[in-house]
């Protein structure tokens, strides 16, 4: 037997795939989830702020995934729990999955299509490398959200979370919320990386005070967290001595960010954008290798569920014209390049010229006033936007018209320029 | 006297000024881009509403703990006892998405629902 | 009371191999360990080089030792189904003044009887290793070292002698040893034994135990040295282990290429007179990774998942030779103490040179029906597809992924857990099956693991530790 498609993780990345391929069509597919349910890091997510841009309304995490997987229930669509994919082949026309199954054991899937959505993981202590001992105590703040939220485990009582990031202020409510006392989050940036809205309902509304261009310089304890170092930094990240302060914790949450987690990509050939950290695609969400697509945080890392979804539906849609032999007809190639101030753009090439192409991406520094331009190499403006503020929390994106990329010289660069 | 709040009604983020606070009558609002701040500022000091979000402790389900949340927003001075309370109760499996769990809590017409089946 | 003939104090590789070796005979024999793990002290601090015995100063134990285990290692290794490779190690050298060292070593190595040891050049070592920096001018290769786990000497040194009815216990810490009539009482925080004899294989507190029936003999300073490993991402095959030119105390920040495929870098050397610090320190990780990339310039730091810091265990008085003697004043107790690099090494040649000394002693009796072999737990993400779908028919524990990064399996936990002196912590199940070493540093899987852990074990979550006593993940339920 030979699938249509094979979606590999069952998050909302692919659960949003699975929706909708159905409706374009595409029935002979299966979602493979590692977890015991659908609906991956949403399940832990239990907090509101999900669903506002797709539905209109505040949902949990938990909520938002309920309506893609009652959705798929009720579709029949196929999905396999507790399996993971260990490789993925390329064999030309199919793609052959190996998977190790709870339930069916070892299994080789052969498909014509294979949707990259396996999301990402956190960054960890260690990658920042963050000196000291290596005590319990210690967690990524997703894990600890995950011992929380679904095992019902206290991890600390006395907890420091270093980075502001969306995670790190949920997790800060969330520890509080559940008995702990948050003592503080330290955020190495003189900004904080999470929304305002989290800054406001996640800190300040318990108290919890935030020190912005601070960072932990040693965690402290053999078997269980006893203290960490926190110091100042100056704007080249460089610890002032004379700040040095030592905090009394039995704790210490991680939230420094999160990456693409691409080793099945790269162990099948897919080219990696070191920027993004996620295959590089091409308007149609398709990586080099043709039939094997990539979207949610696989490809790039998102600040809103919701646009996850419609990424994951555009990718759907792409394989259903891969599937019918009606994907667009492409000559060239345009690569988007970005200025310095713009860490990453997706997709990172475009081929064909007549449809109309949402780039995302994200800054490097907040900013306000200023404008978001798009052009070619020579100097041709595709897209010239004013935003009032930008920064590195949030995706930003941007559209060009279809009827725009026909008379392009070259290459395609985005960047910024502060309006006067 | 002078405050300063940041506006979460959209990703701008205006830094507010509001002047005389403590009284809502002279209260003043300040550095808003668009008349949502105003009245974002106005809500916030003379009755700031929130979601409340949180587990509560299931037994006999697939796993140990159900999430929930209020079914619109509470009173803000409320919120601990509304935790104080969630953090107190036991349920056995199963529950279903959007059964309500405590109805009208503390008399704010307010439900606790799960926001999860679990069976 | 049962009565020991001989009790081992430690459980590191010394202690696991003097263990095994003593299993052979007709003797009734017991290890301590006083972490809640085996290998969890100086051995598991440790980079994992077997080195080939080139650089012990010539005359010494140490150099008798090593040389003598090099040639033991690959039966060794095979009969305890060890992870071992043989793999050169390469010393780079820069320029003119660096290849005068080259030479001293070489002539060093000769005199210690290390096998073809011998200088080469450029075009040579880049054939050997492309990725070296190609700023390199000679090099001294030593085709007899290689590679392994350290700590999976221990385990499975433990395993086999337990197999020939040896007794191995964690968490016994050793607080004092009185002179009994029979020989040595010793007594732990919970329990009292009696025993004929004692081997000393304590680690970094090999002087507290030896002050225990001879205070002030010997003196154990710790040399501290952190590692870094590095994620192999961009699938660098390290064809040897590659050194700088040395320096005193140090074989320099060597990039050690791991039986699991990753790249370790390490170790810095710094004296500090503390048993208990495993800290390490911005400019240690700093100075790993910075002195590495001048041998292999292709390192990248993105790839780095942990830095980690060993102690070394140098007696102070032996001119850093390792102190293999029975105690001058104390008949039967024997010391082995001061075993710093090259302990993993030459721990084969070690736990056989204690039974030496003790035979000096004793006649001991070679038991019938001793078996030298171990079998590891398998590791399925090296298996063929055949050999998983084997597996998993036999038994589906296998087919269920715990940690996605290594990919280790729900079964290879189980083994981990079940077998004789099993993995009881989060740290010990993660030694035994590398799950929660990889790039997500146990994200995904700690959480697991300790479900797991807590079925097996017969304890409560909040009860499960990461290493030792007062190292309890999570605290309880909310």
């Amino acid at each position: 037997m030979i699938y249509d498609l094979l979606i590999i993780g069952g998050g909302p990345a692919g659960l949003s795939v699975a929706k909708k391929a159905y409706e374009t069509g595409i029935k002979n597919m299966l979602v493979l989830e590692r977890d015991d349910e659908l609906g991956g890091i949403l399940n832990q997510c239990i907090h509101n702020g999900f669903g506002i841009e797709k539905f209109n309304k505040e949902l949990t995490g938990p909520e938002y995934a309920s309506l893609y997987i009652e959705d798929i229930e009720e579709k029949g669509i196929n999905y396999l729990l507790g399996s993971m994919v260990l490789n993925i082949r390329d064999e030309g026309e199919y793609k052959v999955v190996e998977v190790a199954s709870k339930e069916k054991g070892y299994l080789e899937l052969k498909t014509k299509t294979v949707v990259l959505a396996m999301g990402s993981r956190e960054r960890t202590r260690m990658m920042i490398q963050t000196p000291g001992t290596r005590p319990a105590g210690v967690f990524n703040a997703g894990l600890a959200q995950k011992y929380v939220n679904i095992d019902g485990y206290m991890v600390g009582k006395k907890v420091v979370i270093l980075g502001s990031g969306d995670i790190g202020l949920i997790m800060a409510r969330r520890m509080t919320l559940v008995g702990a006392e948050v003592l503080r989050v330290v955020e190495i940036e003189p900004y904080s990386n999470g929304l305002s809205r989290n800054v406001m309902q996640c800190l300040k509304d318990f108290d919890i005070p935030l020190q912005l261009s601070h960072t932990i310089t040693e965690i402290k304890g053999n078997d269980r967290v006893e203290s960490v170092v926190i110091a100042e930094v100056d704007e080249n990240k460089n610890v002032i001595e004379s700040t040095k302060e030592e905090v009394e914790c039995d704790t210490v949450l991680f939230s420094v960010g999160l990456i693409p987690e691409n080793e099945l990509s790269t162990n099948l050939g897919v080219e990696i954008d070191n920027r993004t950290q996620g295959p590089k695609v091409n308007e149609k969400l398709e990586t080099n290798i043709p039939g094997v697509f990539a979207c949610g945080n696989v490809l790039h890392i998102h600040d809103v569920v919701d646009y996850v979804s419609d990424e994951a539906e555009q990718a759907a849609d792409q394989v259903h014209k891969y599937l019918t032999d009606t994907q667009d007809i492409c000559k060239r190639q345009i690569v988007l390049e970005n200025s310095d101030d713009i860490s990453y753009i997706v997709p990172q090439t475009i081929e064909c010229k007549h449809s109309d192409i949402e780039l995302k991406f994200r800054v490097r520094k907040p900013a306000s006033n200023v404008r978001i331009i798009l052009e070619d190499s020579e100097g041709n403006v595709l897209v010239n936007r004013k935003k009032w503020a930008v920064s590195p929390s949030e995706m930003e994106k941007v559209m060009i018209k279809g009827k725009m990329l026909e008379d392009i010289k070259g290459n395609l660069t985005l960047r910024l320029k502060a309006e006067e | 006297m002078e405050e300063k709040m940041t506006c979460i009604v959209c990703p701008r983020g205006c830094e507010l000024t509001i002047v005389n606070a403590e009284d809502v009558s002279k209260m003043e609002v300040f550095n808003h881009l668009c008349i949502r701040g105003k009245h974002f500022a106005i809500k916030e000091k003379t009755n700031p509403m929130r979601t409340i979000t949180a587990t509560v402790k299931i037994n006999d389900g697939k796993q140990n703990r159900l999430p929930v949340r209020t079914d619109g927003e509470i009173p803000k001075k409320v919120y601990m006892d509304i935790v104080d309370i969630i953090n107190n109760i036991e349920l056995k499996a199963p529950v279903k998405r959007e059964d309500i769990i405590i109805e009208n809590v503390l008399d704010t017409g307010i439900n606790i629902i799960a926001t999860k089946s679990v069976l | 009371m049962k009565k020991y003939d001989v009790i081992v104090i430690g459980g590191g590789v010394t202690g696991a191999n003097a263990l095994r070796e003593l299993s052979k005979y007709e003797l009734d024999v017991l290890l301590l360990e006083s972490n809640a793990d085996f290998g969890a002290g100086v051995t598991k601090g440790n980079g994992g080089a077997v080195h080939s015995g080139y650089d012990a100063t010539k005359g010494s134990l140490k150099a008798k030792l090593n040389v003598e285990a090099v040639e033991m290692w690959p039966e060794y290794a095979k009969d305890l189904d060890i992870p071992y490779e043989r793999l050169p190690s390469m010393t780079l050298a820069f320029n003119e003044e660096e290849r005068e060292t080259l030479e001293e070593l070489l002539e060093n190595g000769k005199a210690n009887n290390v096998p073809d040891l011998r200088i080469i050049e450029k075009d040579e070592i880049l054939e050997i290793e492309p990725t070296v920096n190609p700023d390199v001018k000679y090099a001294l290769i030593a085709p007899s070292s290689g590679i392994t786990e350290p700590y999976i000497v221990a385990y499975a040194c433990i395993e086999n002698a337990i197999k020939n009815g040896a007794e191995a216990k964690a968490s016994q810490k050793v607080i004092d040893i009185k002179k009994i009539e029979s020989g040595y009482k010793v007594i732990t925080s919970d329990s009292e034994y009696e025993t004929k004899m004692v081997v000393n294989a304590a680690g970094v507190y090999g002087d507290v135990i030896a002050d225990m029936v001879n205070p002030g003999k010997y003196s154990i300073t710790e040399r501290h040295g952190s590692l870094m490993i590095l994620d192999n991402a961009q699938g660098l095959e390290l064809k040897a282990t590659l050194f700088p030119v040395p320096s005193k105390h140090s074989k320099g920040m060597a990039a050690i290429p791991a039986c699991a495929g990753n790249i370790i870098l390490g170790s810095t050397a710094e004296v500090m007179n503390d048993k208990e610090n495993h800290a390490f320190t911005r400019d240690q990780s700093e100075l790993l990774f910075t002195s590495a990339s001048k041998l292999l310039p292709r390192l990248r730091r993105k790839d780095i998942i942990r830095v980690f810091t060993g102690l070394r265990p140098v007696e102070v008085n032996s001119d850093n030779d390792f102190v293999i003697e029975e105690d001058i004043d104390n008949k039967d107790f024997y010391n082995a103490i001061g075993i710093q690099s090259p302990g993993i090494a030459a721990s084969p040649a070690v736990g056989a040179y204690v039974v030496e000394l003790i035979k000096e002693n004793h006649d001991l009796k070679a038991k019938e029906n001793y078996d030298k072999t171990r079998k590891g737990i398998v590791d399925f993400s090296e298996l063929d597809t055949e050999q998983k779908r084997d597996l998993i028919e036999l038994d589906p524990a296998y087919a269920h992924v715990v940690c996605r990064c290594e990919t280790v399996t729900e079964g290879e936990i189980l083994d981990s857990i079940r077998r004789p002196g099993g993995a009881t912590t989060i740290d010990g199940v993660k030694r035994r099956t590398r799950a929660g070493m990889g790039r997500c540093q146990g994200g995904f899987c700690e959480s697991r693991i300790v479900t797991i852990l807590s079925n097996e074990l017969g304890k409560k979550p909040e009860e499960i530790l990461k290493e030792n006593a007062g190292s309890e993940i999570i605290i309880g339920e909310e």
